[in-house]
């Protein structure tokens, strides 16, 4: 059962709740955030669209929907591939580099390096994998308009009576 | 270096053979025997070098070293598994023509050929370990390999069994010897004697090793699976099953002699098995009308022997042992051979079915009868040299009157037992006898045996040669002093002489009366008698094994989760608080009230009674998530700000995941009776007070580590960042990460594919 109500809410608070967790994807370094945590907003932020819509989130540029394990399997990449540079400089694998500063709206001057991009690459895989979970558990979209959401129990504990 | 080449070339060969099989498959067995025939002559020229031996280290910290070392003693044994091992590739060339079995069967044997050599070759303990589980599997694979047959697997598996199991002792064995002397190098243990037999320990080695040594060599009881073997295509018996698995016990003891020997318990135990082996071994093959069946109990019977032959301690039994070892490889894999050319052209191997076949095989008869005369010791074959040495080993005092009188006994039988496998088949009813339909014919499988048996012609012709260059330089390198006695062929007219003279018309004796044997036992299985036979009891332990094994299944794995839950809860509230019983609890010091921290706990244990008492699924989750989020309070009080919001954020999207998982389950729970609500609640009472006494426990001891103050100092000079969790995570600690991102991944792809499995089949209940 669709709820205008909820759509209503989510199409604003979805883009602030995705726009949050990039903030504090790119904020992680110096002060509370980083990628972890940055990917669970993202995955509670598409949870919501595939809660209040009954279907995932179908972008224009993936009109099939985008495979979450894809996502999930990049940022792995990102993350893997982060470590390879110090090894052409011949330093051990995974050493960090950093670069300059650059300054990004909101987040402020932030230091451009290997693990940023690591942590980059660790937003992906929370978000491709948590996003991955809720989908596989998210019943077929005709058996949500039959149900209100609260599942009634009758339960017996210890001597008091059974009531519905 | 080239020790280590010859035996892993095998390996390495078995790899290569099935694609050489795709290309050749009518020759690939052929060219594979090029391969003991290299061995063969390349050691033949190390006949009276010095004994090579090298030693690398491996795993040094469990005492295994790659050593390698080829006395006397390997190189007989090197000899005879790699001499035989050509003749058996090219009669298994032959045999199998070329089929895909028969591919995956010269492949098991190469493994098997390898390991073998691996053994007697080895200088280590576990080395040698190593190489004898490996020609276990080896035998498993090759009896099992008509699979769809039940009696092929079940004889397999039997096998496996007891062999494996006599490993797994003699494994306990070799460990505590090197624990008493603190290496696995046999030249080393060779040196410790006095130290190890007056080890308290020591019986447990002897009884430990014996017991690994009894069920490669099928010793009474443990003889029951050689029989069973049979089941495998004859190359394999012929090779493994008569000439170089089954001596690999005999190897061993006689290796261990200088190590382990010398004593009463290692005396008396290989005496008393060895010579009930040879008698029972030999009069039980007389029951048997399989030809296969006949050669197997009677191979058991020559273990016996040989076993016997090391036990009784003298330097000529030992001389005698290593002779008889050539003799009966060379006899027995013929005989076995030839068992397996008269089932491929006549299509059987029952006994009261053939006859006369002499007519038809002239040349296989030939080859029979020349092994058939070295098994029944008839001059010069080698078998009579053999014969000698047991019966001269005996000859030397009073306590081995009785062995003398075992010994003439089985020897007379085993007369028999070649006049069952050679002359009733080949010789019986010749004039009367109905020729068999004829259903194959083949050179090599007649030449193959032909070889084996005009070897042990020929090894009877040379004997002294034999014995000055293989068995007297092989017996010394086992530690024996030089023995007076030469060996030859002749000694005169004394009373051994007449001692084998008699054994041969003994023999014929009994064989004249064989139809005894069947009939006797006939009479034993209608009493009912036949239940206490090793093999019958093998079966019941098996059975009862099996039994216990799904009734203790059944006990624990009964499909209630709550019941594990209990268990689980229960296992792990002991191991928090058995340890705790040594250390120091701290009384929980009392800290200033502060109320947010209160309000924080406040909100767990409302949320925690709450939970209790809700009448939906749902609530009570909502509830349960009061704790998670009173906890990311209390972390971000006390000032871990990351900390607190992942803490959060996971909550919530566990409710989600629990909510969407709720929808699934029926509305309805089962009511429980009064009793699993308390014990529901006995045990979790019990869990959060053991939680609380490991908590307790813990902070009794607030050390703060070092590697958190260099986390702190380091955090910005080095990782340019302000928020150390972070730096941790993501710069110090990476690679850590990077694991943990890895298993999560692979965990999703697990979860995703277990439940779009059952979206697929169109179910989406739980």
């Amino acid at each position: 059962m669709k709820s205008i109500l909820l759509i209503a809410f989510a199409r604003i608070h979805i883009a602030l709740q995705v726009f949050f967790s990039i903030y504090l994807l790119l904020r992680g370094h110096n002060l509370p955030g980083g990628g972890f945590i940055g990917g669970l907003l993202a995955t509670g932020a598409l949870a919501l669209y595939l809660i209040a819509h009954g279907q995932p989130w179908k972008p224009r540029w993936a009109p099939g929907g985008f495979n979450p394990m894809s996502v999930a399997a990049l940022g792995l990449l990102l993350a893997i591939a982060s470590g390879v540079p110090p090894l052409l400089d011949g330093a051990p694998y995974m050493t960090p580099m950093w670069g300059g500063e650059i300054f990004i709206p909101v987040v402020g001057m932030t230091k451009i390096g290997s693990p940023l991009f690591f942590d980059i690459g660790v937003y992906l895989v929370v978000l491709g994998v948590c996003t991955a979970l809720v989908y596989s558990l998210h019943p077929p979209s005709e058996d949500l308009s039959q149900d209100s959401g609260v599942v009634p129990v009758a339960r017996q504990v210890a001597g008091r009576e059974v009531s519905k | 270096m080239f020790l280590i080449t010859i035996i892993f070339l095998g390996f390495a060969l078995a790899l290569v053979h099935p694609q050489v099989h795709r290309l050749l498959p009518k020759w690939s067995a052929a060219l594979m025997s090029l391969y003991p025939a290299g061995v063969f002559l390349v050691c033949l020229p190390l006949i009276g070098a010095t004994p090579i031996s090298l030693s690398y280290p491996w795993m040094d910290s469990f005492g295994l070293r790659l050593s390698l070392q080829l006395t006397p003693f390997s190189l007989l044994f090197v000899l005879l598994i790699s001499g035989i091992g050509t003749l058996i590739f090219l009669y298994a060339n032959a045999y199998f023509k070329g089929s895909a079995a028969g591919a995956r069967i010269v492949t098991i044997l190469l493994v098997f050929l390898a390991s073998m050599l691996g053994i007697v070759c080895s200088a280590n303990l576990i080395l040698l370990f190593v190489f004898w589980e490996l020609t276990s599997v080896c035998s498993f694979l090759l009896v099992g390999y008509k699979h769809e047959s039940l009696k092929a697997r079940k004889a397999a598996l039997q096998a496996l069994l007891v062999t494996g199991g006599g490993g797994l002792a003699l494994l306990g064995g070799i460990i505590l010897l090197g624990q008493m002397v603190g290496s696995y190098e046999i030249p080393i243990l060779a040196a410790s004697h006095s130290t190890i037999i007056s080890h308290p320990h020591y019986s447990l080695v002897v009884v430990l090793v014996l017991l690994g040594a009894f069920t490669k060599s099928a010793q009474l009881p443990f003889h029951f699976w050689l029989p069973g073997a049979m089941e495998a295509p004859t190359p394999v018996s012929a090779y493994l099953h008569s000439a170089t698995m089954v001596k690999a016990g005999v190897f061993l003891v006689a290796l261990l002699n200088p190590v382990l020997g010398g004593t009463e318990l290692w005396t008396t135990a290989l005496v008393s098995f060895g010579a009930l082996t040879m008698v029972l071994g030999a009069l039980l093959a007389l029951i048997f009308s399989d030809l296969k069946h006949i050669l197997a109990y009677s191979t058991v019977s020559a273990l016996g022997t040989l076993m016997l032959l090391i036990g009784v301690d003298s330097s000529l039994g030992l001389r005698a042992a290593l002779a008889f070892i050539v003799v009966h490889a060379l006899y027995k894999a013929a005989l076995f051979m030839v068992a397996g050319t008269i089932d491929i052209f006549t299509g059987t191997r029952d006994i009261s079915r053939l006859s006369g076949l002499s007519r038809e095989f002239p040349v296989l008869a030939t080859a029979a009868t020349l092994a058939g005369l070295s098994m029944a010791g008839v001059p010069p074959f080698f078998g009579f040299v053999g014969k000698e040495l047991i019966y001269k080993t005996f000859m030397s005092g009073d306590e081995h009157l009785w062995l003398l009188i075992a010994a003439f006994i089985a020897n007379a039988v085993t007369i028999a037992v070649v006049g069952l496998a050679v002359v009733v088949p080949f010789f019986r009813g010749l004039r009367s006898a109905i020729p068999l339909e004829k259903k194959g014919s083949s050179l090599v499988l007649v030449a193959a045996p032909l070889v084996l048996a005009i070897g042990g012609l020929l090894a009877g012709v040379f004997t002294s040669q034999i014995g000055a260059l293989l068995i007297e330089p092989a017996a010394i390198a086992l530690g024996s002093s030089s023995s007076a006695t030469e060996i030859k062929l002749w000694y005169g007219f004394n009373f051994v002489l007449l001692l084998s003279a008699l054994t041969l018309i003994a023999g014929i004796i009994v064989f004249r009366q064989r139809r005894h044997a069947p009939a006797f036992w006939d009479l034993l299985h209608a009493r009912g008698l036949t239940r206490y036979t090793s093999t019958k009891m093998y079966e019941t332990a098996l059975e009862s094994t099996l039994h216990f094994a799904g009734r203790v299944t059944s006990k624990l794995q009964h499909g209630s989760q709550r019941r594990y839950l209990w268990v689980l809860l229960l296992t792990t509230s002991a191991m928090l608080v058995l340890p705790l019983v040594t250390l120091p609890l701290s009384a929980p010091s009392a800290s200033p009230f502060s109320l947010p921290v209160f309000s924080a706990l406040a909100i767990m244990v409302v949320g925690a009674l709450c939970s209790l008492g809700m009448r939906s699924s749902l609530a009570t989750v909502l509830a349960l998530g009061a704790i998670g989020y009173g906890i990311a309070l209390l972390y971000a009080l006390y000032g871990a700000p990351d900390l607190a919001i992942t803490q959060l954020l996971v909550e919530t999207l566990t409710l989600i995941l629990v909510a969407y998982a709720l929808l699934r389950l029926p509305p309805m729970y089962h009511e429980q009776s009064r009793s699993t609500y308390l014990w529901d609640a006995g045990i979790s009472v019990l869990f959060g007070a053991a939680v609380v006494a490991g908590l307790l426990a813990i902070t009794a001891d607030p050390a703060i580590s070092p590697v958190s103050l260099f986390h702190r100092a380091l955090s910005y000079v080095e990782g340019q960042g302000r928020n150390v969790v972070n730096v941790i995570i993501v710069d110090f600690r990476a690679l850590d990460t990077l694991g943990e991102i890895t298993v999560l991944v692979i965990a999703a792809l697990g979860v995703a594919a277990l439940i779009d499995r059952r979206k697929a089949q169109g179910d989406d209940s739980p």
